[in-house]
């Protein structure tokens, strides 16, 4: 099982938190609390060292789009928008949403599955959000 | 800092020219720009060179300025090769600017220059310079616009139809640009029924993909005499910056960091928006266009998607945006764009634009953005050009 910018970045997103359990790995900084994903080696604020903190993959959707022409490596159509994580990150990720559900759009609720992006054999595992359902939230 | 103006500026067509190279392109836009200031190669003291994706697209990473250099017959002189995404030829001009403004050297040539149609994964978007691990998941520069765009509509109610109508606009000002790209004209319908591609942005919102190159001969005061002309147009600003990363939630109806470069061309250009007659914008996306009228201050925010469909910033309008046909149409080159921007103005502020060309313009302006960091921009550029007779 490989994931998203394990060969590309500096700090892998993902810690294997028991149970084969997945959180994501973000960087807090002791200072001034400046929380950043991926994680930073030293606070841009005040080059403090960073701590590592795990973020709870909960957020709302700041906005997303259905892409029609895809990359190479992705099949067409998928969802890719901006999550505001509830720890005040914002992230890039896929958006897996159930046609029920309408269109993704600013404000809905999500949560955070992890599963294999793109097309072919060898996909990376990758962050992919889902639309928190009514029963859930209640 | 000393004056500095432009001697000459010159491009080749923009298009898909697979037989051509870096140095073909880089050296017909070369020369034209020289021919154009009456400057002979061994008269110029620097080169600066944008080039933004050399080594991916065209395996060859550093000295395309040294190899444009060579192909001219420049030699013994100061070469800069910048590298700032689509902003490389605006940053390549600025590092000209602030060389021949120091006095260091006096007459410089830029060049910008990109080969793309030759690239591997043709017909598919252009991955993103930079962005590793959101290229992994799929992003891809019209979805970042597709975003702001539906963000732009859902917080202002810009229409789907304002939003296309930049494409339409563009389109039409390329008709008249014999070194454009696309320059058939097309409609509002044409664009929303072209092919989809990210969110509500169809194939006639994105600009395409092409090769090209563009130049310019910058001098200051002493280069001007030295070489026996009076330049008619000044470089009154030119400024670039990076990104500003502390707000990760940020709006993105409208870029900070434009907002940030272009305050600072007027503060050092001692004009206003209001002032600007013509200006060439960074479309690289029909929406994109809309949202830098705001964040330029051509109008109020959230009003841009209304000043399209007004036809000011038509041909003919209070203030002429695009008049080349923008990266939608004349093309986007990514390293010749920032310059080509300043052939387009310069032309205009001569008055040689032909049928393009607006009502004797005095102040023009050209904006650029490059790359992304972290939902941010990584660069964006602002330059301000204005007539000598210009108090």
């Amino acid at each position: 099982m490989r994931f998203v910018g394990e060969s590309s970045i500096e700090h892998p997103i993902f810690a294997d938190v028991g149970d084969g359990v997945l959180a994501l790995v973000a960087s807090r900084c002791p200072q001034c609390g400046d929380t950043r994903l991926p994680a930073r080696t030293l606070c841009p604020n005040d080059l403090s060292e960073c701590d590592v903190v795990h973020l709870s993959g909960d957020g709302v959707i700041y906005e997303a789009v259905r892409i029609s022409l895809a990359p190479r490596g992705f099949d067409s159509p998928f969802w890719v928008g901006y999550v505001d994580l509830d720890e005040g990150v914002r992230m890039f990720a896929q958006i897996e949403w159930a046609e029920a559900d309408g269109e993704p759009s600013h404000g809905d609720r999500v949560v955070m599955d992890v599963r294999p992006i793109g097309a072919g054999d060898d996909r990376p595992y990758g962050p992919s959000f889902r639309k928190v359902s009514d029963d859930a939230s209640s | 800092m000393q004056k500095t103006y432009l001697a000459g500026v010159g491009m080749t067509p923009f298009g898909k020219f697979p037989q051509a190279t870096l140095a073909s392109l880089g050296r017909q836009a070369s020369l034209a720009a020289l021919r154009d200031a009456g400057v002979s190669p061994r008269q110029v003291d620097m080169i600066s060179c944008g080039c933004a994706r050399s080594g991916t697209l065209q395996a060859r990473e550093s000295g395309v300025g040294q190899l444009i250099g060579w192909e001219v017959g420049i030699e013994g002189v100061a070469v800069y090769n910048e590298k700032a995404f689509c902003a490389s030829g605006a940053m390549a001009f600025n590092v000209a600017n602030l060389a021949v403004g120091s006095g260091r050297h006096d007459v410089a040539l830029v060049v910008g220059v990109e080969q793309m149609s030759s690239r591997d994964g043709k017909g598919r978007p252009l991955t993103s310079d930079g962005m590793v691990l959101e290229g992994e998941q799929g992003f891809t520069p019209p979805a970042y616009y597709a975003m702001a765009a539906r963000r732009h509509m859902e917080v202002y109610g810009t229409t789907r139809e304002q939003i296309a109508s930049v494409a339409v606009k563009n389109r039409h000002a390329a008709s008249f640009n014999p070194n454009a790209q696309y320059r058939d004209p097309i409609t509002i319908e044409d664009v929303m029924t072209s092919r989809p591609v990210a969110g509500p942005l169809h194939l006639l919102d994105c600009c395409p993909t092409g090769d090209g190159a563009a130049a310019a001969v910058i001098v200051n005061e002493a280069g001007a005499e030295r070489l026996g002309i009076d330049p008619t147009v000044r470089i009154a600003a030119s400024v670039v910056g990076s990104g500003y990363y502390g707000d990760q939630l940020r709006d993105m109806t409208s870029f900070g960091l434009d907002r940030a470069t272009a305050s600072k061309a007027y503060a050092e250009a001692g004009v206003s928006p209001h002032d600007v007659d013509v200006a060439e914008v960074h479309d690289s996306f029909s929406i994109a266009e809309i949202i830098h009228y705001e964040d330029l201050g051509f109008c109020e925010p959230g009003t841009g998607g209304k000043l399209v469909e007004s036809g000011a910033t038509s041909l003919g309008g209070r203030i002429v945006v695009n008049p080349s046909g923008g990266l939608l149409n004349r093309g986007h080159p990514l390293g010749a764009t920032g310059v080509a921007q300043i052939v387009e103005l310069a032309d205009q502020l001569q008055g040689r634009a032909g049928e393009r060309q607006s009502d004797h313009p005095r102040v023009a302006l050209a904006h650029i953005s490059g790359g992304f960091h972290e939902s941010d921009f990584a660069t964006s550029g602002v330059t301000i050009l204005t007539r000598t007779d210009v108090a």
